[in-house]
């Protein structure tokens, strides 16, 4: 019954898909065998001199952001979920706000006001009169303020994964702690945290490879990390060989953290037992612990958000002028074509391999499945690396190729293109798609399949009559996640940016380092409004999660395996 | 056991299956068909009835085009649309076979209306769709999604949709085991009347006897991938094949003896056995509960088998009557109307002898085992007393 498409085609599109990920890696670590003295030269000197300071700077950074934002997310997530106080239903929505703000926006913003001779200290002595500011004021780029603004920019996953957890639990699990004699607090510790652990593991993980994926943070508060490393390391020494050893480093210290996720989080899937599943009752909160956990939620959203929004609102006002004559529109564009280009990619891509994986074939099929949708694992100065040898190996066989066939002329390079971006772009954010596109598939069962079949639709209709139709919802959500994150990309766009070309994110970077960061405020402004819309549309599905349970409208859920598509497989 | 209604005419209307047979594994192979051969003709309901995990729905699945068996053919209306030893195979979608899915597989993008209408082209005529759509009453409905239904509602969404190609063949998949009890009923009745209107063949798979016998023109009776009896619902009802079929009909009392000069004595009395059973047998004797019937007796007027009623239970329309007939058996029995007879009422027993069946002993095992636990250890006879059994099964009436 099998036709030769289904038999050869579909697995030829997952062994497309493997190879357009997996082939960049395998090119970086092959290329390390092949280095010149000097290079190693540049290898030794980093050894003596830069890499301990790398090493430790990283896992500091990692350690204290994921520690940092595990707590945050816990506790606001804790709070809005069990109790009520005034305000507690609008932070439910606002506490994810701060994910629409790339962590390097918050860091431009904070060290822009907060710097020697920054706004606030320029205001201060202003107003004081006297140098009096400068004195006391402190030191901004420093390791813990790199932390907390990391942590306030990245708390929501935490928060996001937590409450989706905690709003699954039934609330029936509390009232038991209660009536078996565990005070609040006990019952948090006994019950709620053991509950949560899965959930919790998954998005500490989220947190610390977003942490090691961040160069805009880091180059902001001019930290020495493996990933400001590997910017050193080719742009500043032109050593792409001993970049491409840093970025080796980087994947396997994220290869470390992801066994260490898949033992800490075992097998444990803690279902509530179906049946009758009642809702949350919050528990009314009063005097000082309503005001305490007011102050704690409000801090979260004010710095994580309204306080750099307003910046950036005020800044980008006074700057408009400025940023037009800079070519704002320009870079705007340039960003809007380059992440629809990924969104439709990767969607497009998601889809296929989704689909070419659905009937279930050997355990080689399988992994190069795995491979295929590794890319978010993989932190973007690491691909871009693997990205610039991969491509510059096809550049020069194409070349090779075309030059045999007698087309001297025609010399067209795919490193430092556009199309390479969209290429790094769609391998980054192929995951999303495709695990929502996969758990979209899940909900057409195989006897709807079957009773179209008997309908008289033929296979290929099925697909544009049931599947497409059931999944849209899944695609359109997916494409938005791979737009918006593809807006926000810095570090890979930096490295395979077409020379001399920006997007926003590379425009407001280069400001921002030469601070300058006032005049491309319109950017980080927009890039932060495109950054909203799936944050909205996030908050609606996590209080919806328990609502809809049945029917169409589970594609609410979808949103769900969506955010956990951010975890690796 | 040969089919009935086998035929080998290549032009009859109506479906057809010839020889499929079907295992899953590759070294030690387990069949799943055997050999499964019938003909549905054209207008006839017949009902596949087995329990489950003996093989319908592949079977069904098989005739759908959605499933290619290893052996065997496909015939509809004369015309061959699965011949596995020539590699023939047309798609699902070329075959005019009606599906309706036990979970009904209603597609959740799509509301009432465009369900039902999914397999009709623009140009085919929608009269009869229409006016089914309102006899149902589901014209209120018909802008609604799936989900927003109730069971019932859904349940004749599934069917209507099935229906509206006119299918030359319509296989139905557990219809109604998604229903409540209540719903069953009237749902059966509406289904059957709309079946009867169309000219098809219809295939029903099911496990509930009581469902078969109210829905078909022919029961087919399968047990682990075989076909093992075939035949009209009063058919199969008065001569069951075996004791399995006899028992998918519903709990039985169940004795075990030997055949002794071409008779059957078991506590319940004297059976003659019938002629093709040989001389020594160990056979079972079943007798539904509702073929025994009691009377209250004293020991002196009444020569046949007594007993002493130990509970009584009225079950609605007939009461359920448990009577210890000695040696530590009981006996389930269960008359129409209110009979409760007091605890301890000495009766006399009364066998139908059209309800009571002698089948050779498939299960020996169960026939020498000490005694039986459970419903499914079957009946029990000590060793030492063969022709007397201590107790009957024990079961759940």
């Amino acid at each position: 019954m099998k036709t030769f498409w289904q038999h050869y085609g579909l697995r030829g599109i997952i062994l497309f898909c493997a190879v357009l990920v997996g082939m960049p890696l395998v090119m970086m670590i092959g290329s390390v065998v092949a280095t010149s003295p000097q290079d190693d030269e540049v290898w030794a000197h980093i050894l003596a001199h830069a890499l301990g300071d790398y090493m430790v700077t990283t896992l500091a950074l990692a350690a204290g952001v994921g520690s940092l934002s595990a707590v945050m997310g816990v506790a606001c997530a804790w709070l809005v979920s069990m109790y009520r106080f005034w305000g507690s239903s609008f932070f439910k929505v606002a506490l994810l706000l701060p994910m629409a703000m790339p962590a390097y926006i918050v860091a431009f913003v904070y060290t822009d006001m907060l710097d020697h001779g920054g706004r606030v200290a320029t205001w201060l002595n202003d107003s004081t009169g006297a140098d009096a500011g400068a004195e006391v004021w402190f030191d901004v780029r420093t390791l813990p303020m790199a932390i907390l603004v990391m942590a306030l920019t990245l708390y929501p996953y935490v928060f996001a994964l937590v409450r989706a957890s905690l709003v699954e639990q039934s609330f029936c699990v509390w009232q038991a702690g209660r009536t078996l004699g565990c005070g609040a607090w006990r019952n948090f510790w006994l019950v709620g945290l053991p509950l949560l652990r899965p959930a919790l593991v998954v998005a500490v993980v989220i947190v610390i490879m977003e942490t090691l994926n961040d160069f805009g943070v880091v180059s902001a508060f001019s930290l020495p990390t493996l990933t400001s490393g590997i910017y050193h390391a080719w742009l500043n020494m032109n050593s792409l060989s001993v970049a491409v050893r840093l970025a080796l480093l980087l994947l396997v210290l994220v290869l470390l953290i992801l066994l260490v996720e898949r033992w800490a989080r075992g097998n444990r899937r803690y279902h509530a037992p179906s049946g009758s599943h009642r809702q949350m009752v919050a528990e009314h909160l009063k005097g000082a612990r309503a005001v305490v956990s007011f102050c704690f939620c409000a801090s979260l959203v004010v710095f994580g958000f309204v306080l750099p929004f307003v910046v950036l609102l005020w800044l980008a006002a006074h700057n408009q002028h400025q940023a037009f004559a800079e070519g704002f529109v320009g870079y705007g564009l340039n960003s809007l074509a380059l992440s629809g280009s990924a969104a439709m990619g990767a969607v497009a891509l998601g889809f296929m391999l989704a689909w070419a994986a659905r009937p279930p074939s050997g355990w080689l099929f399988r992994s190069l499945m795995r491979l295929a949708s590794i890319g978010y694992a993989i932190p973007g100065a690491v691909l871009a690396i693997a990205l610039l040898l991969w491509l510059s190996a096809v550049d020069k066989a194409q070349n090779a190729g075309l030059s045999w066939l007698g087309w001297q002329g025609a010399h067209f390079l795919w490193v430092g293109s556009w199309a390479a971006l969209v290429y790094g772009y769609v391998v980054r954010f192929l995951a999303l798609p495709y695990g929502a596109v996969d758990s979209a598939l899940s909900r057409v069962t195989p006897s709807m399949e079957h009773a179209a079949r008997t309908l008289g639709a033929s296979a290929w209709n099925v697909m544009r009559r049931i599947h497409l139709p059931m999944m849209r919802p899944s695609l359109m959500t997916a494409g938005l996640l791979v737009f918006v994150d593809s807006m926000k990309e810095l570090p890979l766009t930096l490295l395979l940016r077409p020379f001399d070309s920006d997007t926003l994110s590379t425009w407001v970077w280069h400001y921002a380092r030469d601070e300058a960061f006032a005049v491309s405020a319109p950017g980080a402004l927009l890039i932060v409004c495109v950054g909203l819309l799936p944050v909205v549309w996030l908050s609606s599905m996590i209080s919806g999660s328990t609502a809809k349970k049945s029917g169409w409208l589970t594609n609410k859920q979808t949103a769900l395996r969506d955010t956990n598509a951010y975890a690796p497989a | 056991m040969p089919p009935l209604k086998m035929s080998d005419s290549p032009n009859t209307k109506g479906l057809t299956v010839r020889h499929i047979s079907h295992s899953y594994g590759g070294e030690a192979k387990r069949p799943v068909l055997d050999a499964i051969s019938f003909h549905v003709a054209d207008g006839a309901i017949a009902c596949l009835l087995g329990p489950s995990g003996c093989g319908k729905s592949t079977l069904l699945r098989m005739i759908a085009g959605l499933a290619m068996p290893q052996q065997g053919q496909v015939m509809i209306d004369g015309r061959k649309v699965t011949d596995a030893g020539q590699k023939h195979f047309i798609a699902p979608e070329d075959r005019h076979v009606g599906m309706m899915f036990q979970d009904y597989a209603l597609f959740p993008h799509l509301n009432v209306y465009d369900n039902i209408a999914f397999g009709i082209d623009e140009r085919m005529d929608k009269t009869w769709m229409h006016q089914a759509i309102r006899r149902l009453g589901l014209h209120a409905h018909v802008g609604a999604f799936p989900h927003t239904l109730s069971g019932g509602q859904q349940q004749r969404v599934a069917l209507l949709r099935a229906l509206a190609r006119s299918p030359r063949v319509l296989l139905l998949d557990e219809p109604f085991s998604g229903l409540d009890a209540d719903n069953r009923i009237r749902v059966r009745e509406e289904t059957i009347e709309l079946l009867r209107e169309r000219s098809m063949a219809v295939l029903m798979v099911t496990h509930d006897p009581e469902e078969a016998m109210f829905m078909a023109d022919s029961i087919l009776v399968m047990k682990q991938g075989q076909i093992i009896q075939s035949g009209s619902p009063t058919e199969t009802w008065l001569g069951p094949a075996n004791a399995f079929v006899t028992e998918l009909f519903g709990p039985v009392n169940r004795f075990c003896a030997k055949v002794c000069e071409g008779v059957v004595d078991t506590p319940l009395g004297r059976f003659a056995a019938p002629p093709s059973i040989n001389e020594g047998t160990e056979v079972d004797l079943l007798v539904r509960p509702d073929g025994i019937g009691i009377a209250e007796s004293t020991q002196e007027d009444f020569a046949g088998v007594h007993g002493t009623v130990v509970a009584a239970r009225l079950l609605g329309r007939v009461s359920h009557i448990k009577v210890d007939i000695g040696n530590d058996q009981l006996l389930h029995v269960r008359i129409a109307g209110v009979i409760l007879p007091k605890i301890g009422t000495k009766v006399a027993v009364l066998v139908e002898r059209c309800s009571a069946f002698i089948f050779p002993c498939q299960d020996k095992q169960a026939c020498v085992s000490d005694r039986a636990e459970t419903y499914q250890e079957g009946a029990a006879s000590s060793k030492a007393m063969p022709f007397s059994l201590r107790k009957e099964r024990n079961s759940p009436l």
